[in-house]
């Protein structure tokens, strides 16, 4: 599927070549619109998510509009049951439950995007370079790929979230911030991410620098970097999303995990991963406690999994349903 | 063949040895000093003897001296002692190492027996009401959090219907301490795997069932089978012998490339239940500033990994007569990515 959607520098064969290939333009609007529209669990799915988006952006407004505070502690009112003030009960320190999940919609979406848009980027850099360079290029960039998909990613995570950032030189204040642990969560998972988006984007790379327009653009004198953005770019672009779409519940459940640890997003902060962390003690006492994070990430995967699934089948509709 | 297999084998050395030096490198960016923890506790203790036993455990010297010192008694077979559980690190990594393997295995087992009936009827018949139900249990697998996955579990089984236990290892050896020794391994009672197992299984029969049933879409699809069909053989008879056996090659590969996946699964199911694996000795070490324990852990971890997707590679060549060489892959994956 080949569609240089930037126009051409000049030049007709440049727009012959690529309108002769392209016998089935799919925009990315278009491919878009197929996949929300195409099936009722996407479109449930994509509506899910523009609710959590909106819960993400305005949620501190809407807790302090209605009285809750996802820091405030209140030791005598300990792993409360539901009232009409905590809607959703308190936490073992007395915090509203409702608070902290709204507050932590906010990180779990911002780690989830954040991770899945750096690493597509960071992939699709070395994907581009290495399908378009060749050679040892080629040879060195996908070993080291293979390299990094073939580590055990949960326990080099857990060794990589307890480094001590103070001693590679970041200064003791700005380590404790609490934007920081957000920040350090999508740089370790943007380090481990990359390698999928990285052979996907090879692979397309190597099947678009065949075709004639490249070949033209090449002779019109444009550089490499000019062939790689304009010409091969937008050929990968829409597989990409694709991958990225499906990779966001992917990292989501890694930060969940990460957090429950206690390696992730540090508490006060409060993440839905965190709200689950030392839940299995009061399992006993309080049931209900374990469930509302555990949902939000269920549902909020399940979401970004259906609607890549639909954004999968709207791009390439002939391939199997896998 | 058998050059592929040395060459692999070769790969598979240079891959452990950057990742125990990455690692070792980590190690110095980890927070606090082993000494600090060790005296913290010792009102007495002034900085000569602090100075003393750093001298003592060689943390004076620069990393990469200490590297070469600890690479060198890991090839020699020293792993070296374990301060937080106060054993050697052999002994340690050879009891989790199985409890591991234990796990992984009868939870490999339980989700491929399930998705193999699952995957192949779905496969069979991709536009019914059950392919339907089937699709959205593998949506659910795929994403529930391992975590919260076991938390229900636990809730269920053993808070609300108090069936079974929560902790994964019986109380008479909790309490005659942690990692005791190579005695510990020994089998536990059958009801206390089942809940371990089925969190883990439960995380991992999703992504089973897909593959499954992509590789059975596709091999129903070959020529073939539709030859078969036209000789009138029974559709049980084609299904069985004709289709399973060729879908079965690429599902077999990518299984076991998924390991680390599954190994990743296992990371947090032994932290819930408290199942002492190779996940839960890498957290304790971390937590418990151990962290020579949490390098060979997580180097044998790695060689786990690296092993399987090895044994991935060559059960595909061994069971797939047209990839023989490594020249006729990188063709094909070339030829093939144009798409």
């Amino acid at each position: 599927m080949i569609h240089p959607m930037t126009p051409q520098p000049s030049g007709t064969l440049t727009n012959a070549a690529s309108s002769a290939v392209s016998s089935a333009p799919a925009s990315l609007s278009n491919i878009l619109r197929r996949a929300v529209f195409g099936s009722v669990g996407a479109m449930i799915a994509a509506v899910f998510l523009v609710f959590l988006c909106v819960i993400a952006v305005f949620g501190s407004v809407l807790s302090a509009w209605f009285g809750l505070d996802p820091h405030h502690t209140d030791l005598m009112a300990r792993l409360g049951a539901s009232t009409a003030q905590n809607p959703l009960g308190t936490d073992p320190l007395g915090r509203d439950v409702l608070a902290r999940l709204i507050a932590g919609t906010k990180i779990s979406m911002a780690i989830g995007l954040a991770g899945a848009l750096c690493a597509a980027t960071l992939g699709c850099m070395i994907g581009l370079v290495a399908g378009f360079r060749g050679g040892v290029v080629d040879r060195l960039l996908m070993r080291l790929t293979d390299t990094v998909l073939a580590l055990p990613l949960l326990p080099l995570l857990i060794i990589v979230s307890a480094i001590d950032f103070t001693k590679i030189g970041l200064s003791a204040d700005a380590v404790n911030s609490p934007s920081f642990g957000l920040y350090k969560m999508v740089a370790i998972i943007t380090v481990f991410a990359w390698p999928a988006a990285a052979r996907l984007v090879r692979a397309g790379t190597l099947g678009a620098k065949e075709q004639l327009y490249v070949t033209a653009a090449h002779a019109l004198g444009a550089t490499d970097i000019q062939v790689m953005i304009r010409h091969i770019l937008p050929n990968v672009i829409a597989p990409l999303i694709v991958a990225a779409t499906l990779a966001i519940g992917n990292i989501i459940l890694l930060e969940s995990s990460l957090s429950f640890l206690g390696l992730g997003i540090q508490p006060p902060t409060a993440s839905w991963g965190n709200m689950l962390q030392g839940a299995e003690d009061y399992i006993w006492d309080r049931p209900s406690l374990a469930l509302w994070p555990g949902l939000a990430i269920f549902a909020t995967v399940i979401a970004f999994n259906v609607l890549g699934d639909s954004l999968r089948q709207a791009y390439n509709p002939h391939s199997n349903k896998k | 063949m058998i050059r592929v297999t040395f060459n692999k084998l070769f790969e598979a050395c240079v891959v452990l040895f950057l990742i125990s030096m990455a690692v070792y490198a980590l190690i110095g960016l980890m927070p606090g000093d082993p000494i600090d923890i060790m005296l913290a506790a010792n009102p007495h203790a002034t900085a000569e003897d602090a100075a003393r036993l750093r001298a003592l455990y060689g943390l004076d010297r620069p990393l990469w001296e200490r590297y070469v010192d600890w690479a060198a008694g890991f090839l020699s077979g020293d792993l070296g002692h374990s301060r937080l559980f106060n054993q050697p690190v052999a002994d340690l990594l050879g009891v989790a190492f199985m409890n591991t393997l234990v796990l992984l295995g009868c939870a490999m087992i339980t989700a491929l027996s399930l998705a193999l009936p699952l995957g192949v009827y779905s496969a069979c018949r991709p536009h019914g009401m059950g392919a339907k139900l089937i699709n959205l249990l593998c949506y659910a697998g795929i994403s529930i959090p391992p975590f919260w996955l076991g938390l229900l579990l636990i809730t269920v089984f053993s808070v609300a219907a108090g069936w079974l236990p929560a902790g994964g290892m019986p109380p008479v050896r909790a309490a005659s301490g942690a990692y005791a020794g190579a005695n510990s391994s020994a089998f536990l009672p059958f009801h206390y795997y089942i809940l371990p197992v089925a969190a883990l299984a439960l995380a991992s029969v999703g992504g089973y069932i897909r593959y499954i049933r992509a590789g059975m879409i596709e091999a129903l699809s070959a020529d073939h089978i539709r030859t078969a069909r036209a000789k009138g053989l029974s559709p049980a008879r084609i299904i069985i012998h004709h289709a399973l056996p060729q879908a079965m090659i690429p599902v077999i590969t990518v299984i076991a490339l998924d390991f680390g996946t599954l190994f990743s699964g296992a990371v947090i199911t032994e932290t819930i239940f408290n199942w002492r694996g190779m996940g839960r000795l890498v957290y304790d070490a971390i937590m418990g500033n151990d962290y020579h324990l949490a390098l060979s852990a997580l180097l044998l971890i790695t060689a786990m990994i690296v092993a399987a997707n090895m044994m991935a590679d060559l059960l595909y060549r061994f069971l797939d007569p047209r990839i023989r060489s490594a020249a006729d892959k990188t063709r094909s994956t070339k030829s093939g990515g144009g798409a």
